[in-house]
């Protein structure tokens, strides 16, 4: 029996990592929003969105990039309009995220109806996927090579955007005034830092990377859309966010924990122990709840975020 | 009106003036912010549905005909205006009282929950005492559902927006577990539960429509949240918590005593729309009881600017919208998602406009966190 359990062990880490991911862009998006001062609450809905082009750019193109292409547009578009009202227009960030989320449930909804009554048949078709990374006989290290090698560009993609956003927070002269754009707005902008420029910049990269996101579950995880399908994990991600403590590494980690729970509610499914799946569904959430709970303890969040800065 | 009618000159005090009148006017600006929001999120409705071949004309003149052409469709939409309302009465209680809870949807259902319990498995009672109970089990319901996030943010400071959000997947599921077993009746093959009995009803008062006594119920509550918000200590101390959560403080307000009442509130006027609605409407729990009720309220609350008039106006017009949807998928194969399309539009528009009220009454602008 030692052989199995340590091959399902690796399963489930591989699929951990994998599930990790399309938390971990909106995660790295929000960071980015919010470390520059502003709330990106329309996670949810740009991740949607993302999912949604994806997959049909994907389809109709018959190309992956396409796809992603699209979805980084309708993210970032959607980030802008974020971006000019809650910075320009200085109306509450929480509201008008709420309001993209529920335009964009009902945008994709409506177009996925559309898509799918007009294409062949009552089933959707499927969208072309981007091909897994060869890393040939690396993949055929046991174990190892199954948990760190047999991923798509796009996962390893977002482990490096965590190491790069590391670096540029903490190691560059752009990212230190970034930061003080969220801590101290009046300062960055005495030191002549453009604060609104930052910001815009934060909310509409914020937006590209949650649409990534989204497109991540269409156009390498399944293949398909359906309605709501990002589920709230455009939520979940700003408590990933909490969890880690708005550092990049610290996201990096929560994000990665909540995909191991959320592939082993799944490997406890498939193992059918007669638990209801309903109960096994609710894990992400549940721990979303209590990751804000300060189980890491105090958790310091940028000081100016969610003020809009107004130049004397 | 004597400031319009004053000589017009395109100078600094004729600007002075229309200020001043803006400012005497503000709810008929509103109303004004509104209308335009509507026609601005119909005009990209239209877009929208001309991309795809669909004569916008055609397809509006069903949304008009949903809620107009007879005596069953405006009886319909007066039904819908009932779980709307309590929804939306819910977000804006909670939004006055200085939080976030988006978790109507998931209240309603588990206040449904509590009413089908007494509704359905309480036997013998007469008719009023079972109603009431079974709305009261609403109310507990809502509000316990509403008390476990609220207390989180009490006691964690963790961030409500997100708990209520959460707690709407995690009450789907439940009630998803609850129809698949506990309250499936034995001898039904279907994922519901039991059916509410005859004396835990909501009489029909409009004959040939689906028009209940929930409607009346409804308006009375409006009534009593009106009254509790504006017109008592605790009201008051409620809406200064939500104002400025510091000088209420300083004022000597009891924050947690005040925050426990308005989540109570919160929760138990979503809970209660969860009852109406089902001993009223539908009777039993099915998958997708709900449809988006508990999020169609944060758009009525934001369009009636969390005012109880202004709730109940756009309450009706998103009940319009509701059914008139309903009736452009049936007539002209419009795909009823576009609903939700318009009311994030409204939502946007309406919450963008708050830059120009706010800049006509100077208040403190900014996006409250």
């Amino acid at each position: 029996m030692q052989v199995p359990l340590i091959a399902t062990i690796a399963t489930w880490l591989a699929m951990s990592i994998r599930m990790s991911i399309p938390l971990l862009y909106p995660s790295l998006g929000g960071l980015l929003s919010q470390k520059a001062g502003v709330y990106n609450f329309g996670l949810e809905g740009m991740m949607l969105c993302g999912a949604f082009f994806g997959y049909w750019g994907s389809y109709k193109t018959g190309n992956p990039w396409m796809g992603l292409l699209m979805a980084v547009a309708c993210g970032a578009l959607l980030g802008l309009l974020l971006a000019f009202t809650s910075i320009y227009l200085r109306v509450s960030q929480l509201v008008i995220g709420l309001g993209i989320g529920i335009f964009s449930l009902g945008l994709t909804g409506y177009l996925f109806r559309l898509f799918s009554t007009t294409s062949t048949g009552d089933v959707a078709p499927a969208a072309p996927l981007f091909p897994k990374v060869n890393f040939g006989f690396l993949k055929e290290i046991p174990y190892i090579g199954e948990i760190l090698f047999t991923h798509d560009w796009m996962v390893y993609f977002a482990l490096a955007l965590v190491l790069v956003i590391a670096w540029f927070f903490y190691r560059t002269t752009p990212g230190l005034n970034f930061r003080a754009v969220g801590e101290n707005p009046q300062v960055a902008d005495t030191a002549g830092v453009n604060v609104i420029l930052y910001r815009y910049l934060a909310v509409v990269i914020s937006g590209a990377l949650a649409g990534m996101g989204g497109a991540y579950l269409t156009v390498t995880q399944t293949a398909y859309f359906t309605e709501n399908l990002s589920a709230g994990r455009g939520w979940i991600a700003i408590s990933a966010i909490i969890l880690g403590k708005f550092n990049p590494w610290g996201v990096l980690l929560a994000c990665l924990l909540f995909g191991a729970a959320d592939s082993g509610q799944m490997q406890i499914q498939f193992m059918n122990l007669g638990i209801p799946y309903q109960f096994l569904l609710m894990i992400p959430y549940i721990m979303a709840i209590i990751a804000m709970t300060g189980v890491v303890g105090k958790v310091r969040s940028p000081a100016a975020m969610g003020k809009p800065y107004i130049k004397n | 009106m004597s400031e319009i009618t004053a000589t017009p000159k395109p100078s600094a005090p004729f600007k002075e003036q229309l200020i001043q009148f803006a400012r005497k006017n503000m709810g008929l600006i509103s109303v004004l912010i509104s209308i335009l929001a509507i026609l601005f999120a119909l005009l990209i409705g239209a877009i929208l549905m001309a991309l795809a071949d669909i004569n916008p004309w055609e397809a509006y003149s069903y949304l008009i005909k949903g809620s107009f052409r007879n005596r069953y469709g405006f009886g319909e939409t007066l039904t819908r205006f009932v779980p709307l309302l309590f929804s939306s009465l819910s977000f804006a209680v909670a939004h006055k009282s200085g939080f976030f809870n988006v978790g109507a949807e998931g209240q309603l259902l588990m206040g449904a929950v509590g009413a089908v319990l007494v509704g359905a498995y309480i036997q013998g009672l007469p008719p009023v005492v079972h109603v009431t109970l079974a709305i009261l089990a609403g109310i507990l319901f809502g509000a316990v559902w509403a008390g476990i996030a609220g207390l989180l943010k009490l006691i964690f400071g963790s961030n409500e927006l997100i708990n209520t959000m959460m707690m709407n997947y995690i009450a789907i599921l439940f009630v998803e577990f609850l129809i698949h077993g506990p309250l499936k009746p034995a001898d039904s093959y279907l994922y519901v539960s039991a059916a509410v009995l005859p004396s835990a009803r909501l009489p029909i008062i409009l004959s040939k429509t689906p028009l209940h006594l929930g409607f009346i119920i409804s308006l009375l509550v409006v009534a009593g949240v009106f009254y509790l918000m504006y017109r008592t200590p605790i009201g008051y101390q409620m809406r200064t918590v939500g104002a400025n959560i510091r000088a209420a403080s300083y004022a000597g307000i009891n924050i947690v005593g005040v925050t426990i009442a308005a989540l109570v509130t919160t929760g138990g006027l979503a809970g209660m729309g969860g009852a109406i609605e089902l001993m009223g409407t539908q009777f039993k729990i099915v998958n997708g009881f709900s449809s988006g009720f508990g999020y169609d309220g944060i758009g009525v609350a934001v369009m009636g600017r969390y005012h109880p008039v202004g709730i109940v106006l756009s309450t009706l017009l998103f009940a319009i919208i509701r059914v008139g949807t309903g009736a452009m998928q049936r007539g002209a194969g419009v795909p009823f998602p576009l609903l939700n399309v318009l009311q994030g539009l409204i939502i946007i528009f309406v919450i963008a406009s708050g830059y120009l009220t706010n800049k006509l009454t100077e208040t403190v602008i900014g996006g409250r966190a």
